[in-house]
This record gives C-alpha cells, structure tokens and sequence, in this order.
C-alpha cells in the first residue's frame, strides 16, 4: 500500500517534470484555511512552481476551485470544490499536519490544468472527482475512511500520499529530466495525459475512431434510410477530421399506381467530414463540413421484370452539427445531425412501368455513436 | 505565388465550377434498373404473348397475352398500361383464367361529371389497326355494381395520333331492370347503343369471354360483331366502322359512377386473331 501510494505520488510529480511549455494563471482559485496552514498567495505559488516560470502569462483555463481547511480533532481536513464549467468535482484529504495539504491542493490543480491543456477532450467529473489522479483519490478515500476507524493508520497513509505528493512535486519542479525517467516508468504508455509536455506537437493529434455509427435519413432514397458505420480520422486541438463509411438497410419500393412493380435499393456510403469543437458547458459542439458519396445498386422488380442490379453514386455536399458528450478522456457519444444537397440526382426507370424513383434534391440525418481518442 | 498553390486553387475552382454547373443542369442521368424479360415470358407456361412484330407501326396479328409477363406484351410492342385517378393495376395468381396470372384493374366510380377526373386502369395496343380481326379478352366481375352505365371494358379510338384521334367504338356494362349487368355498345360514329341481343346477363364470380370482330372501313363497307361467351350479342354490316387509319384499343375497367364506388375487374388472355 504505501509502495502503491508512493509511486502514485512520484508518478503526479513527474507529470510535471517536463510542463515549462504550458503557463498557468487561468485557474481561479479561492482559499480559506486557518492562519497556522498554508494561505492562497502560497497554494498559488506552489502551483506556479509546479506548472513552470510562465505561470503568470495568463493561459486559458475554465478550470475554478473552492479550497478550504479545517481541523478535524488533532487532525486537519482539506475539502477541494473544483468546477469545469458545469462539471463539478470535490475531493478531501486529512493530514496531520495542514502544511502538507496546501500542497496537495496545488498538485491537484497542476493535474487538472494540464489534463486540460493536453487534449482536446473536455475535464469530466470522473476527472474532476479524482478517478484519474489515483494518488489523490487513494488519498480522498483514506480521508473518507478515516472517518469510519483505524484512524490512525490511514491517517499516517494520507499523511504520507500528502507528503510524498508534495515533495514529488517540488522536485519535479527542479530537476524535469531527471523525473522524466521516473515517468516513463510509472505512467501508461497508452495513456493520452502521461504524454511529456515537450512534445506537444505529438500530443495535440489523437487517432479517433467513430464506432459504431448508428445513422438514419430521408431524401437520398424514397424510404428513410437506416446504416451502420464507422469511421476513422485525427484530431487536432479542436479540430476533427474523419472520413467513414456507412452500409445502409436494404429497402423495397413501389411507387404506384401498378401495384407489385417497383425497386429494390441496397446503398453504401462513404463521407468525409471536418469539424471544429466549440466547448459548451460539459459538452463539445461541431458544425461541420460534409462530403458524401452515396452508392446505389437498383434493381427493378415486378412480374416480367429483369435486371442486371446497376449501380451509379452521386456526390452531396453539406454541412452538419454534432454534439460530443464525454464519458471519459478517451470516449465520446455522439450525436449529429446533418443535412446535404445532391450534385447529381439519378432517376431509377424500370421499362414498361416507368419511373421508380428519384434521388431527392437534399437529403437530412441523424447520427448517433460513439468516438474513441486514441 | 507558388505554381503549386495555383494548381491547386485552379483544382478547386474547377470543382467547385462543376459542383455548381451539375446542380444548376440538374444533373438527372437515367438509370434503367429493370426491362421487360422475354426469356421469362418463354417459361411462364406458354401463356405469354405470341407476337407478330411490326417495324411499321402497325398492330401485330395474332397477338395475346396472358399477363405471364407482367405488362411486357404491350410495352415491347409500343402499347402501355397505365393507371390514374385512384385507379390501380396489378398482376394476380389468383383469379385466372389460364397460366400463373392475370390483371387486376381496379377503379374508384366516385367520379364528378369532370371528363379528367374520371378513374380508369387499362393496357393499350396501338398503331395501324388490322382491316379485319377478332379482339377478345376474358373478363371477371367479382360482385354486382350499379353503374350509370359508362362502365367501360373495351375502347377503340382512330385518328392521327393519342392527341388527335376521336371515340370509335365502346363495349361496356350496364345494368338491364332487374339491375343485372349486361353489355353495352356504343357506336360513337353514329352516336348510337346498337342493341345486344340472344345473350344473358354476364355472369358475376366466374370468367366470361367478350370478343368483337372489326371490319374496318371508312365507307358504308364495314362490319362489327359482338360475341359474349362465342354467342353473337350483335351483327352489323355496311356501316362506317372506322374513319381513321390509326388506332387504339383500351382493354381494363374504366368507370364514371359505381355503387359501390370501389370496383376491381380481373382480366386475363386477351388476343387479336385475323377475321375472314
């Protein structure tokens, strides 16, 4: 356990070994602690030597906290209110001592700006709450625990996650390169926020993947249509770029008025997409730029009729907005919708019978999925 | 400027050019997803449409069709089929007379006294008609309606073209005093009902065969025959029977006013045979 819980807290300290390139300042903090534990001008200082020497060059952050302290007995309790936006987030760590707890709460923040910074995905309230920083929520549910027994023990075990959290963070904070090393052996290789900060460029693109995709619409063929896709792509900060493909429901249709005469239709399409995320409360907004290709095999049907299944496709151009909702940093429901109007609009003829159908001038849809950053 | 940025402004202007010329023409290509199978017709059970091809425009003699090809015996001979005002058509199994299938005309006789508004669902033989020849079709009338006797089976129509011809001849149903249906011709030349004789009502629930022989002549030289079930229901001779040298044969259900409003007729084997 305290092997655990140290390397816990040397893995957060490290996450900070190599952030020069991000600047603080934009996290709003308000203190209250009583006068023998650490006060906000020195929680604030501690943040900026956790997140490097630019910490006053204001960099954007949505990111507002509520610290507080109070003696618990003997001992001390730091209550964290955290707020992203319309997320919310709360953690508590009791420690002996009120000294270690100031830093405990610089730490948290450093994690959670540069969560923040690191990815184009929005902080979700399993960030905020602690689930990802596992020394701190070790520490928040020692802090719990200790409420229920063995008080002394897991207040020793918070008291040392406080500590080591601390130090880690100071030292990370003096010698990056060194603690770089320590990273690369704690932290996950897969994991997007254990990525080094000088590499920004790297960190800024993420592979994503978009499955699957649940689609519907109206316009392109006589019926609605209903498809499965999936897609893949890159993001960049906020930007999203996927091209995906959709295999659509076959549909049957008679047009009238002779009865039993008419068309089968399977459809394949492919669509190229590029969106730009704007954060809106705990969500992410995209209008988006679309380019479809709708491809149609026909076949007429009716007593007498033949036919050889041809195929045509026809390009849309259209526009979209989607809506990403984060169920955590890595994964995204999506939901869309997305209208388009037709370059080409074939007209489906069976001999004798006529028209079928039609491609319709637009078309409309739904999307609805999920997308996983990679 | 770099040529590379050139070429690729010039790309896109050129697609977004044609983009914008495809959606501004309309860009509709036609695409043919069925045509009328013969070789299907071949192994309907020898029901479908003998045919004598005409590369003048006129009516091929004999011709049949069963309808074991759907609706390909006329299209493939310049004729059509076609359905409109609340009026469907379809291709049945089940009532027949002979082979796997037959039509189903069905009308709504809720007509205004508007001509275009009247519902009709026929198939069409057109083109130069024979001089002389026998034009029969089976006929299935499920239930009794009241008409206000324009309850059309047959129609012939002369002149130039669909858009410049004019009536010739009508067979079609009429209810007698008792209310039984019993056929009706009008001769639209002489703008008269020539009267049916010798035959009984038609019957309801069961097949029965209407057949006319058509003399054509545009002098007092013709001559017109009805047969219902091979009995002679009218002869005429020496009559003007056809003044045109283009026509139209309608066979299906064509109706103004029926009680019931909703009115479906079966049709099945209908022929041209040659006359004497």
């Amino acid at each position: 356990m305290t092997l655990r819980l140290a390397s816990a807290a040397v893995g957060l300290a490290t996450l900070f070994s190599a952030a020069p390139s991000f600047a603080q300042g934009g996290v709003q903090l308000r203190w209250q602690a009583p006068l023998n534990c650490p006060q906000e001008a020195q929680v604030r200082q501690k943040l900026r030597d956790l997140l490097g020497t630019s910490a006053s060059d204001a960099s954007a952050s949505r990111l507002r906290a509520e610290g507080s302290i109070e003696p618990v007995g003997e001992r001390f309790r730091l209550t964290l209110n955290i707020h992203y936006d319309l997320v919310n987030g709360t953690r508590v760590v009791q420690a002996a001592s009120c000294e270690d707890l100031g830093g405990v709460a610089a730490v948290t923040l450093a994690i959670l700006f540069r969560a923040e910074h690191s990815s184009g995905a929005p902080l979700t309230a399993h960030d905020l709450g602690g689930a990802s920083t596992s020394a701190l929520a070790d520490a928040r549910t020692a802090g719990t625990e200790n409420q229920t027994g063995d008080a002394n023990s897991h207040a020793e075990g918070s008291e040392t996650r406080a500590e080591n959290a601390q130090k880690g963070a100071q030292n990370s904070a003096q010698n990056g390169a060194q603690k770089k090393t320590t990273t690369d052996e704690l932290e996950p290789k897969d994991s997007p926020h254990a990525s080094d900060a000088s590499d920004s460029n790297a960190t800024r693109w993420h592979f994503v993947l978009s499955a699957p995709e649940l689609r519907t619409d109206i316009g392109a063929l006589p019926n609605a249509g209903y498809g499965l896709g999936f897609g893949a792509g890159a993001r960049h900060d906020a930007w999203r770029f996927l091209i995906s493909g959709t295999f659509w429901l076959a549909q049957e249709y008679q047009p009238g008025p002779f009865v039993g005469y008419g068309a089968h239709f399977g459809r394949m399409s492919g669509e190229l997409s590029g969106c730009h995320g704007f954060q809106v409360a705990g969500f992410e907004l995209s209008p988006c730029l679309l380019f479809t290709v709708d491809d149609v095999a026909a076949r007429g049907t009716g007593t007498g009729i033949s036919s050889s299944n041809p195929r045509t496709a026809w390009l849309s151009v259209g526009a979209g907005l989607q809506g990403l909702w984060s169920l955590g940093r890595q994964a995204a429901l999506v939901f869309g919708v997305n209208g388009r109007v037709a370059t080409s609009r074939p007209r489906f003829v069976s001999e004798g019978v006529g028209e079928i159908s039609q491609v319709g001038p637009a078309a409309v849809g739904v999307v609805l999925g999920c997308e996983w950053l990679l | 400027m770099p040529a590379g940025v050139v070429h690729h402004r010039a790309l896109a202007m050129a697609s977004a050019a044609f983009a914008t010329a495809c959606l501004a023409l309309a860009c509709e290509p036609t695409v043919v997803i069925g045509t009328c199978s013969q070789a299907n017709a071949a192994g309907a059970g020898g029901e479908a449409g003998a045919t004598a091809s005409s590369n003048d425009g006129s009516v091929g003699v004999p011709w049949s069709t069963g309808f074991e090809n759907g609706m390909c015996d006329y299209f493939s001979q310049g004729g059509y089929c076609y359905a409109r005002h609340d009026a469907t058509m379809e291709i049945v199994r089940s009532p027949v007379h002979s082979g796997q299938f037959a039509a189903a005309f069905t009308v709504n006789g809720n007509a205004t006294n508007m001509t275009e508004d009247r519902s009709q669902a026929r198939c069409v033989r057109q083109g130069k008609m024979p001089e002389s020849a026998y034009y029969g079709a089976w006929y299935f009338v499920p239930e009794l309606h009241t008409s206000d006797t324009n309850w059309n089976l047959f129609h012939f129509l002369g002149g130039v073209s669909e858009t410049d011809s004019h009536p010739l001849w009508d067979i079609s149903l009429a209810n007698d005093s008792d209310g039984a249906l019993v056929l009706s011709v009008l001769n639209f030349i002489k703008n008269t009902h020539p009267p049916i004789s010798g035959v009984p009502p038609i019957p309801i629930g069961s097949w029965f065969h209407i057949e006319i022989f058509l003399k054509r002549s545009a002098t007092a030289n013709g001559e017109v025959t009805v047969l219902q079930d091979g009995v002679t229901a009218l002869h005429q001779i020496n009559l003007v029977t056809d003044d045109t040298d283009w026509g139209q044969w309608y066979v299906g259900n064509y109706a103004r006013k029926l009680v019931p409003a909703l009115s479906t007729i079966y049709v099945d084997d209908i022929t041209i045979r040659e006359g004497q």
